[in-house]
């Protein structure tokens, strides 16, 4: 009979490759039952129909009923103008969030590179949303912007309403918030770029009389367009499920009005049942049809368009 | 040494890691209530929300102490009820029913069919038509109740509390500040009641005038005017008896420095949605409402035409003409276009139309939670300069558990100047009628929230009559009984509410009590496939999922009841109706 081989006589590239594969294992076969099987029914799901059955269990059940759950979406499009309204406000928040994301936090983190006037103060303030929990920072946001700044304002005789509540200011309130919540993870990232670069071509770039613009767009700029592009990227690809943070502001109570299509989908999900499931799924996959090609694009877009390294 | 510490640090960190995560599996009851291996452990899912714990609390420990003699597998004795309060509705636990460990359960919302159609329920018919001297679980029930819990001839759960909501009012400031209308001086009853005692006739400016007229109130002492029911001497003896005279008494309450409502702003819909509902069941009647879910009628009053009426002062109804239709599973989207619909939508139009009519924190809706309103609410009584700019909050637009949440919160602690509970007074409102014509037409009362009560599908069989015999004594019409006087809120079946001792219950829980003994139960459920299937269309009538809430809409931009009334006709018309619930014809 054979003698097992005791571990201690693996040669090290064997020892390596186990210990990769047991280091790996877990997370692999989370991926694939949490990840791959889940989204694989997901998609099975959108082509299906729940029947309660009336004539007892055997009759219950999931039922293959084609493309019905598709059709489904366009009558409740037209017939439901939160659905509609979530879809434009959905367009309206990447479009701020792109513009913001791209233009201030850039700027932003170049600033605190640069180390300037009060850089230190920025960055505790917009780092502040990462190292708090988000349901402390919703509290304590809602709060300011509902009693607070109402009632401190108001004392200075300037009277504005409370920002979440009030029907013209709730959206841009949740947006400002929005993106507040999600600049400090950006500045972080272009700082970290930043501070990879070479100081001596920053050096070279200002004995060769260039200013901070100037040091910027030629030398900074270029070199974080990588991370700028993957944001821009990643912008796109999460238009449709981006919740603008609403469900952490509002929990399940956002005004129609101001949702995005991702919280609608989101919520209508928490609160959906077996019948509803594949309607949901379909309308996600959907979407999803929309912002593959539109991401791919945007990608091939970025990569022409980009500022030369050299 | 070094690889030595390494393996200490990480056997350590394993051994912490792997704790942590195992301290979940840990058995564990109300309070850390360890398991008894001696016993046999009945896991009891509890969503701890309005109506408190104490009620099953000690059931537990009756019935652990009836089944002390209890022989259960492995030479086990006695039964050990193991209570897991938690905050997850029935929605949110239908998924997880098979895979826990709970066995038996009372939620709040459930998913019924849900959990039926994938086999998540037991069997529970035995128990819900065993006679019990007599009368069964089932002879409890509405002919409604039992279309919607019977499934395939079987049933597999038991309504649990009757959660309906609607305005709440203080007695200590109807009486306080003279709020009750007196007798024979609101129109309801002018004329025959001056006639009746020789009184000055009445004249068209006493009646314009009236509301603001001190002589039109009195406080608790004086005579009362005979109310919605149109008897004297009832609970409701001078509340309002219309909507006019809700709305005069509105106004009137501006000049006796008090607010006549508050409601939670960051779940303003929610709870404006039961007061909906009260509003729409009151005009429509039981039977209407529940043909919107059986979509079974041959004669459907619907509205055909409105004339706006509506004046900023005062309330004037609008003259609405109507027809008879028809109602099954095609036409079912009439339903939407009742009388009961547009009175409610006027009605609420009217409350939210006016600022003063409301509590100055509610413009600041989202940092204004349930329980803040409940706290403003009773403590504006005693300190209006703090919690409300000085004036006093009449009523509260809640759920019938309300006052339970405010005691657990703690709230009645935060009374000022060593007061208690006891203290405070409270009485549920009934719903005005829409005109003098309807005084004396019985109250609906709306169960919306479908609370159950029902035993895992996949229980273990040594298990199954333990749990069955457990369910069935909570059942028992002693403990019907026993949670009402507990909690002062009933269970959604018919038991002898006037046998109740009354001992230990608030004037709110009482006019509670009182309210049903009077009212109509319907439940918003039919055993129609329709509506079994589609469920989720029809949760919120007011505030549809997925589609504008009504509330919103009122509160936001300020419409008539017609536009309202117009906005949802033409959601849920013909078309949709027939697309979204997959109707062919």
């Amino acid at each position: 009979m054979e003698k097992q081989k005791p571990l201690r006589s693996l040669n090290r590239k064997q020892k390596d490759l186990l210990f990769y594969v047991l280091l790996m294992a877990y997370p692999v076969i989370q991926f694939c039952i949490f990840y791959v099987v889940v989204n694989f029914n997901s998609i099975l799901l959108a082509f299906k129909d729940y029947n309660y059955g009336t004539t007892g269990f055997e009759s219950a059940g999931y039922q293959w009923v084609g493309f019905k759950q598709f059709a489904k979406i366009f009558t409740e499009l037209k017939a439901n103008p939160a659905l509609s309204a979530s879809i434009g406000n959905s367009l309206i928040v990447y479009a701020v969030t792109t513009i913001s994301m791209s233009t201030l936090t850039v700027w932003f983190a170049f600033y605190i590179f640069k180390n300037k006037f009060a850089s230190k103060f920025f960055r505790i303030i917009l780092f502040l949303p990462q190292v708090i929990s988000p349901l402390v920072m919703a509290v304590m946001f809602t709060s300011v912007a509902e009693n607070v700044l109402p009632e401190l304002l108001g004392k200075s005789g300037w009277k504005i309403p409370p920002l979440l509540s009030d029907v013209n200011t709730r959206f841009g309130t949740a947006l400002f918030y929005s993106i507040w919540a999600s600049f400090g993870t950006s500045i972080l990232l272009y700082n970290g770029n930043m501070a990879s670069i070479d100081p001596e071509v920053i050096e070279a770039a200002t004995i060769d009389g260039a200013d901070g613009f100037k040091e910027f767009l030629y030398i900074i700029f270029p070199l974080v367009y990588p991370t700028f592009s993957t944001f821009f990227v990643v912008h796109i690809a999460g238009i449709f499920t981006n919740q603008m943070s609403l469900h952490t502001l509002y929990g399940e109570m956002a005004s129609p009005k101001i949702q995005t299509f991702g919280y609608y989908l989101f919520v209508r999900v928490a609160q959906g049942n077996l019948k509803e499931y594949p309607f949901l799924s379909a309308m996600g996959l959907m979407m999803t049809f929309i912002a593959v090609p539109l991401t791919l694009f945007v990608r091939w877009g970025m990569k022409k368009i980009g500022p030369s390294v050299d | 040494m070094k690889k030595m510490f390494k393996k200490l640090a990480t056997c350590a960190l394993a051994t912490l890691v792997g704790v942590t995560s195992l301290a979940g599996c840990i058995n564990v009851g109300p309070q850390g209530e360890q398991a008894d291996r001696g016993k046999t452990q009945l896991y009891v899912s509890h969503y701890l929300g309005g109506v408190g714990n104490a009620w099953l609390t000690k059931i537990k420990t009756e019935f652990e102490s009836l089944y002390e003699d209890y022989k259960g597998e492995n030479g086990k004795v006695g039964v050990q009820v193991m209570i897991n309060d938690h905050k997850q509705d029935g929605e949110s636990l239908a998924e997880d029913i098979k895979g826990s460990e709970d066995e038996v359960y009372f939620t709040d919302k459930s998913r019924y069919y849900d959990t039926i159609s994938t086999g998540s329920l037991l069997d529970i018919s035995s128990i819900v038509t065993k006679k019990v001297d007599g009368v069964s679980l089932e002879d409890r029930m509405t002919e409604q109740q039992k279309g919607y819990y019977k499934y395939n001839d079987k049933y597999y759960a038991l309504p649990h509390y009757e959660s309906f909501g609607g305005l709440t009012y203080n007695k200590n400031l109807w009486n306080t500040k003279s709020l009750y209308f007196a007798k024979g001086k609101v129109p309801s009853e002018f004329s025959t009641y001056t006639q009746a005692n020789n009184d000055n006739p009445a004249t068209g400016t006493v009646l314009e005038d009236y509301g603001y007229l001190p002589t039109t109130y009195t406080n608790a002492a004086g005579e009362k005017s005979a109310g919605p029911d149109g008897k004297y001497g009832t609970f409701d003896d001078g509340m309002p008896a219309t909507y006019e005279e809700f709305f005069v008494l509105c106004d009137y309450m501006a000049t006796k420095q008090v607010t006549p409502f508050t409601w939670t702003g960051r779940f303003g819909k929610a709870y404006m949605h039961y007061l909906f509902n009260s509003l729409w069941a009151d005009v429509d009647g039981a039977q209407s409402v529940s043909t919107c879910y059986g979509l079974s009628s041959n004669s459907f009053k619907v509205v055909t035409n409105a004339e706006v009426k509506s004046d900023s002062n005062g309330f004037v109804k609008d003259e609405l003409s109507f027809e008879n239709v028809t109602i099954n599973d095609l036409t079912g989207y009439k339903t939407y276009q009742t009388e009961g619909m547009y009175r409610a939508y006027e009605f609420v139009c009217k409350m939210v139309s006016d600022s003063s009519y409301y509590s100055t924190k509610l413009t600041a809706g989202q940092s204004h939670y349930h329980t803040d309103a409940q706290r403003e609410y009773v403590l504006s009584e005693f300190e209006p300069e703090k919690w409300n700019g000085g004036k006093a909050i009449a009523m509260l637009v809640e759920g019938n558990y309300w006052e339970n949440e405010t005691r657990d919160a703690t709230i009645f602690n935060e009374l000022p100047g060593g007061r208690t509970a006891e203290d405070v007074s409270y009485a549920h409102m009934p719903i005005p009628k829409v005109d003098e014509s309807r005084i004396g037409t019985k109250n609906v009362i709306v169960e919306a929230q479908q609370n159950i009560s029902f035993i895992k599908g996949n229980i273990a069989d040594n298990k199954k009559q333990l749990a069955l015999d457990f369910l069935e004594y909570c059942y028992s019409e002693a403990k019907l009984k026993e949670f009402t006087e507990i909690t002062g809120v009933t269970r959604g079946l018919n038991y002898d509410l006037d046998s109740l001792s009354g001992v230990g219950m608030t004037d709110y829980a009482k006019s509670l009590i009182e309210y049903k003994k009077n009212a109509d139960v319907v439940y918003l459920v039919s055993g129609n496939p329709v509506y079994t299937n589609n469920q989720s269309y029809f949760t919120y009538r007011f505030s549809l999922k997925g589609y504008d809430y009504a509330f919103d809409y009122i509160y936001d931009e300020k419409p008539t009841a017609l536009q309202v009334f117009n906005k949802l006709k033409e959601k849920r018309n013909e078309s949709t109706w027939k697309s979204t619930l997959g109707l062919n014809g």
